[in-house]
C-alpha cells in the first residue's frame, strides 16, 4: 500500500475526461487525501468509464514519494503523447488515453478553481440542491415572450391546424 | 402556399370538381396524409445537449419502425445534424436557407439518406425512406440569415410541401437552441415536443421557461429527456424534482456516454450499437413518439 500521507496528495489531484474533438472538459472526478486512483470500466473503481475500449482494470494512479505515477495494466494500454506506456509519471496537465482509440484523460493537481459557467458534470455530483425552479422567474420570463401579437398568432395557427386534424382524424 | 390556404384550395376543388373523381380522390389523400402526419420537434434551451444526436437518432428508429421520415435542420444559426448522416457538403446543392430565401423549392433541399441512415434499403421500396433538409454550413449564408432574418411563416409552409410532398408519416425538427420566433413556431405546430436537457442548473432554469411556452401554445404531448447524466448522480431524485417542477413526464435520463463522444456526431448510434443500454432507451422514447 502506498504512503497514505504522500505530499502530492494533500491538495488533492483532479481527473477530466476531454471532449474527444475539441478537447474541453465534459466530466471530472475530484480526489483529495486519497493516494490511490484506480481507472476501468468495472463498478467499483475510483474512475468508471463504460467504454468498449476500456479495460475492465485499466490503469491506477499512485502517489508515490516524489510525484504521482501512472501505471497501465489493461490489455488495451495506455498512451501519453501518442506513445505506449506501463508505468510514466504525471505531472499536473498531463494528457492520457486509454487504448489507442479510447476516450482522454487529463490529471491535474492542486487546488480546483471552478468557473461560473461550470455544469452539472463538473461538479460535485451530489449537488441536487441546486436544482430548485423559480417558478415565479419562469413566469415572469413567459410572460414576457408571450405577450404581443406573434404568440397570439401562433397560437390561433396551432389551434386551427389541430381542430382540422382533430376533425379528419375523429369519428366520422 | 400556406398549409391552411393549401387545405381550403384542395377543399374548393373538392366541391367545384365537375366529375372528375380520380382528382377529388388525389386530393383526399394528399389531404390526410397531412393531417396523419406527425410533426416532433426536438428542442433545448441551451446548445450541448445532445439535440441533434437525440433528433437523428430517434428518428432513425422511427424510420427503421416502416415510415418515411423528414429531418428539418432549422438549426440555421449553427448547423450539424448532416454530420451525423453523413450527408456531405459537397453533395448539398440547396440548403434550407435557399429555400428561405426563394431560391428553390424544399423539395429541393430534400436529401434522400436512406442508406446512411439505415442501411441499404431497396430503392424500389416506399417505406422506410428518410429525408433529410439541412442547412447550409456556408459562413455567407449563415450570416445573412443572422443579418436578415427570413420569413418564418414561409418556413412552415415549406413543413406541409414536404409531408405532401414527400408523403411523410413523420416530419422531425432540430430547432435552434432557446427561444426565438422559429423555435415558437416549430413548437406551435408538432403534434410532440421533445426537451432535450442537461442535469444543470441553467438548463432546469431555462427549460422551465420553454415548457411553460409549450403549455400555453397547448402543445398536445411533451416528453422530457434527460441527457448527459454523469455518473452517480441520483436519478430518482433528479427524476422526480424535473418532472415535479415542469408537471411533465420524463421519458429517459440518458448517462453520459462515451461512445457517442467518440462517434463525434459523425454516425447515427443506434445503428452503431444496437444493443447498447442508451440505444434501448432511445427506442422506448421512440416508441412515445411514434404512440
Amino acid at each position: 500500500m502506498n504512503d497514505k500521507h504522500g505530499p502530492t496528495a494533500a491538495d488533492g489531484v483532479s481527473v477530466l475526461l476531454l471532449d474527444s474533438v475539441q478537447g474541453h472538459p465534459i466530466q471530472t472526478w475530484r480526489f483529495t487525501d486519497q493516494c490511490e486512483i484506480t481507472i476501468g470500466r468495472d463498478v467499483g473503481h475510483d474512475i468508471v468509464i463504460c467504454d468498449p475500449h476500456v479495460s475492465r482494470h485499466h490503469a491506477t494512479l499512485i502517489a508515490a514519494k516524489d510525484a504521482w505515477m501512472l501505471i497501465s495494466s489493461g490489455r488495451h494500454g495506455t498512451l501519453i503523447d501518442n506513445r505506449l506506456v506501463a508505468e510514466a509519471p504525471l505531472r499536473t496537465g498531463v494528457v492520457f488515453r486509454l487504448g489507442p482509440t479510447g476516450p482522454t484523460l487529463r490529471f491535474d493537481q492542486g487546488k480546483v478553481i471552478y468557473s461560473a459557467s461550470m455544469t452539472m458534470d463538473q461538479i460535485d455530483v451530489d449537488a441536487l440542491a441546486m436544482f430548485e425552479l423559480d417558478q415565479e422567474r419562469s413566469r415572469r420570463e413567459a410572460d414576457q415572450i408571450a405577450e404581443g401579437a406573434l404568440f397570439d398568432e401562433l397560437l390561433q395557427t396551432s389551434q386551427r391546424m389541430r381542430s382540422k386534424q382533430n376533425g379528419k382524424n375523429g369519428p366520422a | 402556399m400556406g398549409r391552411d390556404q393549401w387545405v381550403a384550395a384542395t377543399e374548393c376543388f373538392a366541391v367545384d370538381d365537375r366529375g372528375d373523381l380520380a382528382a377529388v380522390c388525389r386530393t383526399l389523400t394528399v389531404e390526410r396524409l397531412i393531417s396523419l402526419a406527425k410533426i416532433i420537434s426536438t428542442h433545448s434551451y441551451r446548445g450541448g445537449t445532445g439535440k441533434s444526436n437525440t433528433t437523428a437518432n430517434l428518428a432513425v428508429i422511427v424510420a427503421r419502425a416502416g415510415h418515411r421520415v423528414g429531418v428539418v435542420d432549422t438549426d440555421i444559426q449553427s448547423p450539424g445534424i448532416h454530420v451525423i448522416f453523413q450527408l456531405a457538403e459537397s453533395r448539398v446543392e440547396h440548403a434550407l436557407n435557399d429555400y428561405l430565401y426563394g431560391k428553390c423549392s424544399i423539395e429541393d433541399a430534400a436529401y434522400d439518406v436512406t442508406d446512411a441512415a439505415i442501411g441499404t434499403a431497396d430503392p424500389s421500396a416506399k417505406r422506410p425512406r428518410m429525408f433529410l433538409i439541412p442547412s447550409s454550413v456556408k459562413v455567407g449564408e449563415i450570416g445573412k440569415v443572422l443579418k436578415q432574418g427570413y420569413d418564418v411563416g414561409k418556413l412552415n409552409d415549406g413543413f406541409q410541401r414536404l409531408i405532401r410532398d414527400l408523403e411523410l408519416d413523420y416530419l422531425f425538427i432540430d430547432t435552434h437552441p432557446g427561444v426565438n420566433e422559429e423555435t415558437l413556431l416549430s413548437i406551435a405546430i408538432s403534434d410532440k415536443l421533445v426537451l432535450v436537457m442537461r442535469p444543470d442548473s441553467q438548463d432546469f432554469q431555462g427549460t422551465a421557461v420553454t415548457a411553460e411556452l409549450a403549455r400555453r401554445l397547448e402543445i398536445p404531448e411533451m416528453l422530457l429527456l434527460i441527457n448527459k447524466v454523469p455518473p452517480n448522480m441520483d436519478v430518482v431524485q433528479l427524476r422526480e424534482r424535473v418532472e415535479k417542477a415542469y408537471g411533465a413526464e420524463v421519458v429517459a435520463m440518458l448517462p453520459l456516454n462515451f461512445e457517442i463522444v467518440r462517434l463525434a456526431s459523425s454516425g447515427i448510434f443506434v445503428n452503431r450499437f444496437p444493443d447498447h443500454p442508451m440505444t434501448l432507451a432511445l427506442k422506448q422514447v421512440a416508441e412515445r413518439v411514434m404512440a
